[in-house]
């Protein structure tokens, strides 16, 4: 009774390649932090 | 009933059950099983931090040197806030997360299981590397969690390890949070809108925002201080053109920031537990959203409130101060919504709800000493007394650790299928709430008389009140051997408990039985059970 109809398979796809995109442009986003300060503390050592 | 419909419904690659033995834990995919292991883990950091802390009030029970060496107590000082902060606090907030949100949002697991294997296994490396500073010839670090150079560059062969295992404690948070929004952005099942999924959800979508832009920049902080000690580079040493207190403003851009990720997820509970023990929906959903928002988005923007003492322009310390203060406006609308919430409600007081009282009032108390220390001129006389000490364990201890505990306590019969012995949580709580005042409201006078913080001895004149905090330390410590027994005796023997253990509890995850099954919603929730689970 509690559940709609099942993801068909072409949605679970979709919805997998999303969620993956979603974690790499997390990841770049975290990567282009750890970057950025270090970049910057190099500029402003010089 | 909701059990039926997981069972109903088989995949292919779901309809399987745990595996057997060792393997469920080590190769675990399920976010239930993962939820387990890092609600444990915190659970055994949690009492590893607090038998420093034990160490630590043992020695200042009295004036003089009796115990510990004075390298030795700020050794103690040091990795007990780093273990409580980033072994205790955050995994109980992950594991919290893992549990609840894919029911929360009806996903049948995280979006990423396998980096969510990974996030968790990191952490017992991390932790085996910081524990493991205590045995090298130089000792643990001593240097305090801020890690400021050059002290922290002295710290022998522990300095190396230390910073190896901070690193590993943030690319786990860094991946954890990940997943979380991942599967906020992208599991949610059709109907459950961004603007009618569980606060906890929302506070816990916006800690892993922050916690992706600011655990990278403890990384780069650290890996900078690792280059300066190894490489030769000098990015915080004047000696060789750098500046010791950039490392201050790095370290602070992060540190300010983990604050609100400690607590943010203490803000989703409370609007869970108060509204069910309430019996009436939340007042302000969407208030509390943007409250939520408005505090990330400041937290990232008070940072040199930290350093006040250092020294800078008189505009640099009107802008920090007046953006501090400007927290307490949406941390206000927060506490003004659970008090409306609460206002004519038909309260009861299971241990759930006494917790969340308790955090109502006694975060408030570290809030206002917040606001104190906001003040540049006060500040200047509070700064490194341990004012500071009572201010900030007042916001993590009846805040996050009170929070963690009240959210243990809501979904302890959903996750088992059994209750708590509900007297033993009431003492419990009793035992808890009376220690944490004795323990830390004295050090707010001892602050005020000019204490310093981390020192394993002091001057005659504080001797009365450490004493009264040493005597509230032990049992505030000893009262917390309640929760695990508390929790061992649920799962053996407790009472069955029904899928809505609550009888005023909203949300999808009391939809499902309780003990929920090994896969949760492995097809979305109907339209139906969404209205009944999400209605605010």
């Amino acid at each position: 009774m509690a559940a709609t109809s099942p993801m068909t398979p072409e949605q679970i796809n979709e919805r997998r390649v999303k969620a993956r995109r979603t974690a790499i442009l997390l990841g770049l986003v975290a990567l282009s932090f750890y970057v950025a300060f270090i970049v910057m503390s190099v500029a402003r050592a010089q | 009933m909701a059990h039926e419909h997981t069972a109903d419904h088989t995949h292919d690659d779901h309809d399987h059950g745990p595996a057997h033995g060792w393997r469920r834990w080590v190769y675990a995919t399920n976010h239930k099983d993962i939820g387990t292991m890092y609600l444990i883990f915190a659970c055994v950091m949690f009492f590893v931090g607090g038998l420093m802390a034990m160490v630590i009030r043992a020695e200042l029970f009295k004036p003089g040197l009796q115990l510990v060496d004075p390298q030795f107590f700020n050794s103690m000082t040091t990795m007990h806030a780093l273990i409580m902060i980033f072994g205790a606090v955050m995994p109980a907030w992950t594991g919290l997360a893992n549990w609840m949100i894919p029911m929360q949002v009806g996903a049948p697991d995280m979006a990423l299981p396998r980096l969510n294997n990974f996030s968790f296994w990191i952490l017992p490396f991390a932790f085996t590397l910081l524990l493991g500073t205590l045995f090298v010839p130089s000792g643990a670090p001593a240097g305090g969690w801020t890690l400021y150079p050059p002290l922290s560059l002295q710290g022998g062969d522990s300095f190396p390890m230390a910073i190896f295992a901070i690193h590993l404690m943030g690319a786990s948070s860094i991946l954890g949070s990940i997943n979380v929004v991942v599967t906020i952005m992208n599991m949610r099942a059709p109907g459950v809108g961004l603007l009618n999924m569980p606060l906890f959800c929302w506070s816990w979508l916006i800690t892993a925002y922050l916690l992706i832009a600011t655990m990278p920049v403890l990384a780069g902080a650290v890996t900078m201080l690792l280059t300066d000690h190894f490489f030769g580079t000098s990015f915080f040493s004047a000696s060789g053109g750098g500046d010791p207190v950039m490392f201050q403003h790095i370290f602070w851009f992060f540190g300010h920031p983990e604050v609100y990720i400690l607590i943010l997820p203490a803000f989703g509970i409370m609007s869970e537990i108060i509204p069910t023990f309430s019996r009436k929906p939340l007042f302000g959903y969407d208030a509390m959203v943007y409250a939520t928002a408005a505090i990330a988005f400041l937290s990232f923007i008070v940072w040199a409130h930290h350093m006040f003492t250092v020294g800078m322009p008189l505009a640099g310390q009107l802008f920090f101060t007046l953006s501090t203060m400007m927290i307490s406006i949406p941390t206000g609308v927060k506490v003004f919504n659970w008090t409306a919430t609460m206002w004519k409600g038909s309260l009861t007081f299971e241990t759930p709800m006494l917790f969340a009282l308790s955090f109502l009032f006694l975060f408030s108390i570290g809030g206002f000493s917040g606001l104190m220390l906001a003040v540049v001129p006060a500040d200047f006389q509070y700064h490194d007394t341990y004012f500071v000490v009572a201010h900030f364990h007042y916001v993590l201890v009846p805040g996050a650790i009170f929070a963690i505990m009240a959210g243990v306590y809501y979904w302890l019969p959903k996750w088992t299928g059994r209750m708590y012995d509900e007297k033993l949580g009431k003492l419990h709580f009793w035992l808890s709430t009376i220690f944490v005042n004795v323990l830390f409201f004295p050090q707010h006078f001892l602050g005020l008389a000019g204490m310093p913080r981390r020192i394993p001895d002091y001057s005659t004149q504080f001797a009365d009140w450490n004493m009264v905090s040493s005597i509230g330390a032990f049992g505030f410590g000893l009262s917390q051997l309640l929760f695990p027994y508390i929790i061992w005796k649920c799962v053996k023997a407790g009472e069955k408990s029904g899928a809505r253990s609550w009888e005023g509890a909203h949300g999808l995850e009391w939809e499902l039985s309780s003990p929920p099954p090994y896969h949760s919603w492995t097809e979305p929730p109907s339209r139906e059970v969404i209205a009944k689970g999400v209605e605010h």
